[in-house]
């Protein structure tokens, strides 16, 4: 081989690479880091944010390419069957929130369920209530069917279609009814808190089991009877349950407000409704350092009776034996030091807000969803928990990068829609250029040049866009003279701070 | 040698400057029609600046049809090209002598941006606004070139045109977040053309392009559909190509001056505008040549009139690549590639085409 080719051979495989390069694109794409909940299922990963819902069904992996985003507001979310249920939060303030979303991940299919609460005259209660729009609390799912709770009163079971939405009500054996077949008196008031449901959860037998004031009660779909629990007196409010096992086996671990000396605080109880019996599983130290922090989330499928458990505080890993109090593996802030350490956070800015675990053949993972972003950990194993860092953190905007979310909107300039936007959120306050170059990247019009422009997060949609100003109308001087040649056009945003984004517009206007 | 290189640089920068000092005023090329045709065509112009107007190896019935007669075998070349922020392109070409006098070649190139991608609808359509579906715009010109031998130092050439562009212009479906495209072709739009040798060392082009070519585009949208004017601006092309030797090696040096003089045939263009694209061969090795080149730089009075303004909106291309000789797989084959900077920095361009002649 010749001199000659050698150095083309190496010549072209540097240029290969260097193309290879510049074009890797970024894979996880959150539109918010602001993560609320979160739930994880085999290999499927939904998030609800401030912006919407995002998700994955090839959550599996060393890095999450989210397969689709919902923009819907939500409340909580609940996964099961191939299917998610998202609970809608109200379009304003007056109103409770009863619009659900239902999402089909199979087909892709979406559609928007807005029960009407029954009216509760039909069990002869005394003060007959009804309620064109009630306040949803909790979901989950189970064997085809969407449990949610009412906190207006209700225990409600939505199949899986999104089709028959009943409703049970707490004490009451009545057989199920559908609340559309009967119509709604708007002129009653709300139904009496004693029917209200505040968390449901099922065990692996099918037990439903739910919470209202001081009571727990279990509901057996099958015949659609309730069996009352006993309460404890110190408990002055049940807050939420999981339930882990079934049958004669099913152990409830129950957060409650309890009074102690006076002060208000919360607690996690175990319950085990074969002996009906109930203790303290965890005191108010460590996880819970100061009056009023309370438990987020307690996950209670882990295997070998562990459970995670997330307060404000953080994160702890703890070992159940069956009775006593829980044994403490992990401390609650040794995760979070973890992935502050990591990133480079700021422990102030970033509050823990939801946990889930989910298992696959192969491995473990567990998600922890924050006020900066979601926190993703494989195979968390107890012996190795020092090698196993919190791998990923998926965030909405890269640490590196202010400006993101960039896109315009409409995208095609035409004789309907007359000029385009250019949509786009910063970080920071920053100093803004939006440049337009035709498809041979010949320059056409500068829109604004170095205008000082707010970061986004706490503005409308989380854009710092200025609609008055941000705009092309596709013309040359972007003040209705000579529109430009029909075409692509791309458009650069960037900032004083040296980020830049790249976005594409189809100007189709009559000159 | 060196001195004379120089001297012969120079006359022909005086050139240059003379048609821009002539020629030359105000505004950038941005938004004009026929954006899609102003990049270079195949990766050895791509990697020389796109500087190939007077003397092109392949594909002459795109850069300069008066050339095909020039080339005594016959050649066929394929090849493509990813720019940034989704652009792509595919070219196939074939030229072939009619002997004694006459040359005829072939050329159809695909250039479109398969990824529009993050589409919002908007506006009247929706508020919020939401997702559309991805796009695509696509663009396939096809060129005829007829050429004829008028001497042994000059020669001329015709080509006819025809032109195809399909792109997304409005909203439909139940919640508008479907596209509805259009499509429009011009046929019959031609270039002139002429090659002059001025001597074993230099050789000028002259091509006058797209001539009476228009689209016929009718914007559709739901319940719409709105004409649109699109007619390729008329282009003047002044090409040379300087033959040296460095380092006693071959050396070639290219430069195009565009001239965007005419909206029409019929009327003149608000603003006249130049661009100037140069580059380098460097046959150092028989198998293996160097290639270099700057391209679209914009030459207007804003220059000196209008500083900031011209500044606002400059933007080069830096370009690069090789000749590399494939003769061991088979005579007479050789590849070109070629690699660039975007203008705006939002990328690198590569191109790679197969040249055959035989």
């Amino acid at each position: 081989m010749t001199l000659a080719n050698r150095i083309a051979g190496v010549c072209l495989i540097a240029l290969f690479a260097v193309a290879a390069a510049s074009a890797q694109k970024q894979t996880n794409e959150l539109t918010s880091n602001d993560i609320w909940s979160v739930s994880m299922r085999h290999d499927t990963l939904l998030i609800l944010t401030g912006e919407g819902v995002n998700f994955t069904t090839e959550a599996a992996r060393d890095t999450i390419a989210w397969d689709g985003f919902l923009d819907l507001q939500g409340w909580a979310i609940a996964y099961g069957g191939g299917k998610a249920l998202i609970v809608l939060l109200p379009e304003n303030a007056d109103e409770q929130s009863n619009r659900l979303w239902l999402y089909d991940f199979a087909t892709g299919n979406q559609k928007r369920i807005t029960p009407r609460f029954p009216s509760n005259r039909e069990f002869g209660e005394k003060d007959a209530k009804t309620l064109a729009d009630f306040y949803l609390s909790d979901a989950t799912w189970h064997a085809g069917s969407f449990w949610l709770a009412c906190n207006d009163g209700g225990l409600l079971r939505l199949d899986d279609s999104g089709n028959d939405l009943t409703a049970f009500f707490p004490g009451i054996d009545k057989k199920a009814f559908a609340p559309r077949s009967i119509p709604p008196d708007e002129n009653e008031r709300y139904p009496d808190s004693a029917l209200s449901v505040r968390s449901v959860a099922v065990d692996d037998s099918g037990g439903v089991w739910t919470l209202f004031d001081s009571r727990i009660m279990l509901f057996n779909p099958g015949d659609t009877t309730w069996r009352e629990t006993t309460s404890l007196p110190e408990v002055k409010e049940l807050l939420d349950v999981s339930a882990v096992g079934g049958g004669e086996t099913t152990r409830l671990y129950i957060t409650a407000a309890t009074v102690e000396k006076g002060d208000i605080d919360t607690s996690l109880f175990r319950y085990l409704p074969a002996s009906s019996e109930w203790t303290k599983a965890l005191e108010t130290t460590p996880l819970l350092t100061h009056i009023g922090a309370h438990i987020h989330a307690v996950i209670a499928s882990v295997p070998e009776n562990r459970l995670y458990i997330a307060t404000d505080e953080g994160v702890g890993l703890y070992r159940d034996d069956g009775a006593g109090m829980l044994v403490e593996e992990i401390e609650s802030g040794d995760f979070q030091q973890r992935m502050l350490a990591a990133y480079d956070l700021d422990q102030a800015d970033m509050s823990i807000q939801d946990i889930d675990f989910a298992a696959t053949e192969e491995d473990t993972f567990f998600v922890i969803a924050t006020s900066q972003g979601l926190f993703y950990s494989t195979d968390e194993r107890r012996d190795e928990r020092e090698k196993n860092e919190f791998r990923y953190l998926f965030r909405a905007v890269s640490i590196a990068s202010g400006l993101n979310q960039v896109y315009s909107y409409p995208s095609i300039i035409n004789d309907i829609t007359q000029k385009a936007f250019f949509a786009y959120n910063l970080t920071e306050n920053a100093r803004v250029t939006i440049d337009i170059y035709d498809y041979n990247m010949d320059h056409v019009i500068r829109i604004i040049d170095k205008s000082p422009r707010r970061a986004g997060s706490n503005l409308p949609r989380g854009r710092s866009t200025e609609e008055g100003a941000d705009y092309w109308d596709g013309t040359f001087n972007n003040n209705g003279g000579k529109t430009v040649a029909p075409g692509p056009y791309y458009f650069k945003i960037s900032t004083d701070k040296g980020q830049r984004a790249f976005g594409k517009v189809i100007v189709a206007k009559p000159r | 040698m060196a001195k004379s290189l120089w001297r012969n640089l120079a006359r022909i920068s005086i050139g240059v400057a003379f048609f821009c000092a002539v020629s030359v005023r105000a505004n950038g090329l941005g938004g004009f029609s026929g954006a899609f045709l102003r990049g270079p065509v195949g990766a050895n112009a791509a990697a020389r600046g796109g500087a190939l107007t007077a003397n092109p190896a392949y594909a002459c019935s795109w850069w300069n049809p008066a050339a095909i007669v020039t080339n005594r075998n016959k050649s066929l070349s394929a090849g493509g090209g990813y720019r940034s922020l989704g652009r792509t392109e595919g070219l196939a070409a074939f030229e072939f002598p009619i002997p004694p006098r006459v040359g005829m070649g072939l050329s159809v190139l695909y250039r479109g941006d398969p990824f529009l991608k993050d589409l919002y609808t908007g506006g009247p359509y929706a508020n919020p606004e939401k997702e559309a579906e991805d796009g695509a715009y696509t663009s396939i010109s096809f060129k005829i070139g007829l050429s004829y031998l008028v001497s042994r130092t000059v020669s001329a050439g015709l080509n006819i045109s025809a032109y195809y562009q399909k792109m997304p212009t409005g909203f439909a479906g139940d919640d508008f977040t479907e596209l509805e495209y259009s499509s429009a072709s011009a046929l019959g739009g031609f270039d002139l053309a002429t090659r002059f040798k001025a001597s074993n060392n230099l050789i000028f082009g002259l091509v006058f392009k797209n001539l009476l070519a228009g689209f016929d585009w009718v914007a559709t949208g739901e319940d719409f559909g709105v004409p649109l004017t699109d007619i390729l601006p008329p282009t003047l092309v002044a090409g040379s190509e300087y033959h040296a030797r460095l380092l006693d090696k071959p050396f070639i040096w290219t430069a195009d001056l565009s001239i965007y003089a005419l909206e029409s045939l019929s009327e003149a263009a608000d603003h006249v505008q130049a661009t100037l694209n140069n580059g380098f061969e460097w046959q150092y090795w028989d198998s293996f040549h160097i290639r270099a080149g700057v391209r679209d730089i914009l030459l207007n009075r804003d220059m000196v009139a209008h500083p900031n303004r011209y500044w606002n909106g400059f933007s080069l291309a830096v370009t690069a690549g090789m000749r590399f000789d494939l003769s061991r797989i088979a005579d007479g084959l050789h590849g070109n590639y070629a690699l660039a900077t975007d203008k705006i920095w939002a990328g690198v361009e590569q191109q790679l085409d197969l040249v055959y002649t035989f």
